[in-house]
């Protein structure tokens, strides 16, 4: 190992005199509970349009993986009014866009159009979530689809197959332990009658968060809102809610798997960690971007450059809805061996328990978070998004201007303390993937 | 700030939905676009300034107008290993210096190389341009090449291809581009080969650097919170003082020339198999680029493209199928390309190959013509909703020799395509004649049904490809 050489002279920097302007935005929520948002912005003629649902892969019922991501694709079939398609016609059609994503904790269906064009998507939103109409023959095209998705993401990936079984061996209990994409037995054991049921359990106003920025008026907006989601009922059934508590881990563990797809080993440490909500989790968006936000980031330095054992080395915070998972992952490089691998990775965990990280990569962290955030809200689409999250999986839209804030108040020694917490040896599980000779079967 | 007023979207109400209860769009809102201004240093430097006021951010891009097309035949690579090492040292800093530096700043820069051009890409907090800059200009003026930074990314540059040749859609792209393009300067992998990236030396490195990176050979172009007056001068402090020297020839002309192949690629493990079918394109300053671009949009750009609602919507081969042209100054490649279960490789080339048919035999619907052209001026729209955005779009008309201004009248020659145009563009160049076909899958599944269309399919393992020379045909 060559000698440390991290600059430690960092230049000043001008953060403190950059502020990020807030978001200014109005807040209600209709009587059949469905909460808006509302940003003007009239600085481009375009409207985004955001509608969160607080249901994701986490709630795929039971035997059926993948179910409520393969239920975001039959949200873009027919409705009562709309044959299939329809959301295409008035975005792509016209110049604008469209897209959904579904991650464990929400399912998101986002679109930008001209923003004359705004009023028709407030009625396509208000349509499919009333009354969607999805036929057999569609239903089984649309799956076929989602199984190349699970083909093209997983299957065709050397490494698809290991991102699977990182959550499946991390979670004990919770639902998180499933992928999101599902697998294809459980897609194909899927039917039409239980998109109708899911629809009509998760598919409600009380249930969602729509958000609007653009270029629009913001009484025409309400209008349109009252007008279109106005009449649709709010269920009197309660939603169900995933009520799995993830079991604490007593001991560490090290699995091994292999597989003839990979040319390098890979490796990840996984420790469960603490919920989105949590006051920790601005210290872990400043350990995320100092372990590994770049060629300065510590794993990067360490394991890529210095040692010159890995080829990939990244470091996740993803802190969820009921409790967040943090994730070591890296492929080795060429001649790297694994047992010194993970010793020089779990040196490294030491390293962030044993001492705060220095002025300077706070510093770094700080800056690169504060430039990507700014970066995000450069557009009405980013705007909205960022406010349909902190909306629907934070509970309130306004965290979005205390975010910095708050980030700017992390200290190196909160860092340390959350590496303290959740870095544990009970807490610690190993994962060992190796390729396998290539013989063909 | 110098605008102009543009109308986008204009024919976009031509597109009729009809469905009871669905309102009408109100009037158009007109969008503004910034127009970009420029300014030649005294050393050749030419200097392009897009001014966004609002966001404290900034993006720049340093183009050096030689790119992946100079690599020698045995050095596949070596543009893209030139530019990677930029960043990693320099005579006052070291790799890691660089980084710690930057990204202290809440800034990025990354070097990379493609056809035509070397980019050095720096976005960065806008408070921060000056130091940001400083940095910029002395990684494109100053690099080391130091012996320990070219054996790392070479190990690394290996590592990278390996995985990459276990992926079917990367693997199938290389293989197009050497089955298109025969022995042309734009044929080889861009990355390198494990056969080439071992043969690269220090003094190729620096060679390069020495003969591309000058003045009169390179652009910068910014965009974002800065005016042009304050761009001019950045750039005249940082990179005013850079000697001018002659700036090297174009590459020579080439043809393709290429007969139409189809090949096969055994990746004995592979998940899923890419169907790629391509041709020679046209390049970026063609004349005709705009009807190309527009033909291409009917077949395959966006989510309602003919390819997609054949493959994906209507039949569930797929996640996604859509075809490009991918464009250099000389010429480019038009593919069609998508990934399905290997057993349906063959029935997804019948219907790119009736598609393909069809923009000739077939008119296209108004309303249909009208709603591609809008998925063509949308994207544009949206990109131009970013520094990124308009950095990326002026860069490559400046580095195709386009007036700048050109970014004006984008819209107008989108919707000045004509049906006639597209039918006989597509009857000379997309015929399913002129096409290669290449898939990277399991040939357990596709060889034989792949046959049964190409009786004189080649079908070469993934272990056995070579992709240094011309693919060698069928003895």
């Amino acid at each position: 190992m060559k000698a440390l050489c991290l600059c430690l002279l960092l230049p000043l920097v001008a953060r403190a005199e950059i502020i990020a302007p807030p978001l200014t935005f109005t807040d209600r929520t209709l009587a059949n509970g469905l909460r808006v948002i509302a940003l003007e912005d009239h600085s481009t003629p375009t409207a985004a349009i955001q509608i969160w649902y607080r249901v994701g892969s986490k709630d795929d019922p039971a035997g059926r993986s993948g179910f409520a991501h393969l239920f975001e694709h039959m949200m873009f079939k027919s409705t009562k009014r709309m044959p299939n398609e329809t959301i295409d016609r008035l975005t792509e059609d016209v110049g604008g866009e469209n897209n959904a994503f579904t991650s464990d904790d929400v399912t998101a269906y986002h679109e930008t159009v001209p923003a004359n064009h705004l009023e028709r998507l407030i009625w396509a939103e208000a349509e499919r979530l009333s009354s969607l109409r999805v036929d057999t023959k569609n239903f089984f095209t649309e799956r076929d689809v989602v199984k190349e998705e699970f083909r093209q993401s997983v299957l065709a990936q050397p490494y698809g197959e290991f991102g699977e079984w990182i959550p499946k061996m991390s979670f004990a209990a919770h639902p998180y332990k499933r992928p999101t994409i599902g697998n294809i037995e459980e897609l194909d054991a899927s039917s039409l009658d239980e998109v109708k049921s899911f629809h009509a359990t998760f598919y409600r106003p009380d249930n969602a968060v729509l958000v609007v920025a653009g270029d629009f008026e913001s009484a025409d907006l309400q209008k349109w809102v009252d007008q279109y989601f106005g009449p649709i009922p709010r269920p009197e059934t309660p939603i169900p809610r995933v009520t799995v508590k993830e079991p604490a881990r007593t001991g560490e563990r090290t699995l091994r798997d292999s597989s003839p797809k990979v040319p390098l080993p890979a490796l990840a440490v996984t420790y469960l960690g603490p919920a989105i909500t949590s006051e920790e989790a601005p210290a872990f968006q400043v350990l995320q971007q100092a372990l590994s936000g770049g060629e300065s980031s510590r794993l990067y330095r360490v394991l890529i450059y210095e040692m010159e054992m890995a080829q990939t080395a990244q470091f996740s915070a993803d802190l969820r809805t009921d409790l967040g998972l943090l994730t070591f992952q890296i492929i080795l490089a060429s001649g790297a061996d694994i047992a010194k691998t993970r010793v020089a990775l779990l040196d490294e965990v030491k390293k962030l328990t044993d001492a705060p990280i220095s002025a300077a990569e706070l510093t770094t962290a700080k800056n690169q978070l504060l430039a990507s955030q700014l970066a995000e809200r450069e557009t009405c689409d980013g705007k909205a998004s960022a406010l349909a999250e902190a909306a629907t999986i934070r509970g309130d839209p306004a965290l979005v201007n205390t975010d910095l804030a708050k980030l700017e108040a992390v200290t190196a020694e909160q860092v340390q303390a959350a590496a303290k917490k959740w870095f544990t040896d009970d807490n610690r599980l190993v994962l060992e993937y190796l390729p396998t000779a290539k013989e063909k079967k | 700030m110098k605008t102009l007023a543009l109308l986008l979207l204009t024919l976009t109400t031509a597109v009729a939905v009809e469905i009871e209860g669905l309102p009408k769009p109100a009037a158009l809102r007109p969008t503004k676009l910034v127009a970009p201004q420029e300014k030649t240093l005294a050393n050749g430097l030419r200097v392009i300034v897009i001014e966004r006021p609002g966001v404290p951010l900034l993006s720049a891009n340093l183009i050096v107008r030689s790119g992946s097309e100079t690599d020698p035949e045995k050095l596949a690579g070596l543009a893209k290993f030139t530019a990677s090492l930029l960043t990693q040292g320099t005579a006052k800093r070291t790799a890691p210096q660089i980084a710690s530096e930057v990204e202290s700043l809440g800034a990025s820069l990354v070097a990379d190389a493609g056809w035509d051009s070397i980019d050095v890409t720096l976005k960065t907090l806008s408070a921060n341009v000056g130091a940001a800059f400083e940095i910029l200009a002395d990684v494109v003026r100053n690099p080391k090449f130091d012996a320990e930074e070219i054996e790392r990314h070479r190990k690394q540059a290996l590592d990278d291809l390996r995985l990459e040749m276990e992926t079917p859609g990367a693997v199938a792209r290389s293989v197009a581009a050497r089955a298109l393009l025969g022995a042309s300067p734009y044929a080889h992998p861009t990355q390198g080969t494990l056969a080439s990236l071992p043969r690269i030396k220090r003094t190729d490195i620096a060679g390069l650097h020495t003969r591309a990176f000058v003045p009169g050979n390179a652009l910068l172009v910014m965009a974002g919170n800065i005016t042009a007056a304050d761009g001019f001068a950045l750039a005249e402090k940082v990179l005013g003082d850079w000697p001018a020297a002659k700036a090297p020839a174009p590459p020579a002309a080439s043809t393709p020339g290429q007969k139409p192949r189809a090949i096969l690629v055994d990746l004995p493990f592979a998940g899923q198999a890419a169907v790629y079918v391509g041709a020679p394109g046209l390049g970026k300053a063609d004349a005709a680029f705009t009807i190309a671009e527009v033909t291409n949009a009917v077949l395959g750009t966006g989510y309602s493209s003919r390819l997609n609602q054949e493959i994906r919507l209507k039949r569930g081969l797929s996640y996604g199928a859509a075809s490009r042209l991918t464009t250099s100054g000389q010429f480019g490649i038009f593919a069609a390309s998508c990934q399905t279960k290997n057993e349906s490789a063959a029935e997804v080339i019948r219907i790119i190959q009736a598609e393909l048919k069809r923009l000739s035999s077939e008119p296209v619907a108004e309303n249909y013509f009208a709603s591609r052209k809008a998925v063509l001026t949308g994207n544009f729209a949206r990109e131009l909703e970013t520094n990124d955005g308009y950095v990326a779009r002026v860069s490559e008309l400046a580095l195709h020799g386009l007036p700048v201004d050109t970014l004006a009248k984008h819209v107008e020659r989108i919707q000045s395509v004509s049906l006639d145009e597209v039918r006989a563009f597509a009857e000379k160049h997309l015929s399913p004649d002129a096409m290669s076909v290449i898939v990277v899958g399991r040939a357990n599944d596709v060889a034989k049904p792949m046959r049964e269309i190409f009786p004189k399919l080649e079908v070469i393992p993934q272990s056995k490809l070579d992709l240094d020379a011309p693919i060698a045909g069928k003895k």
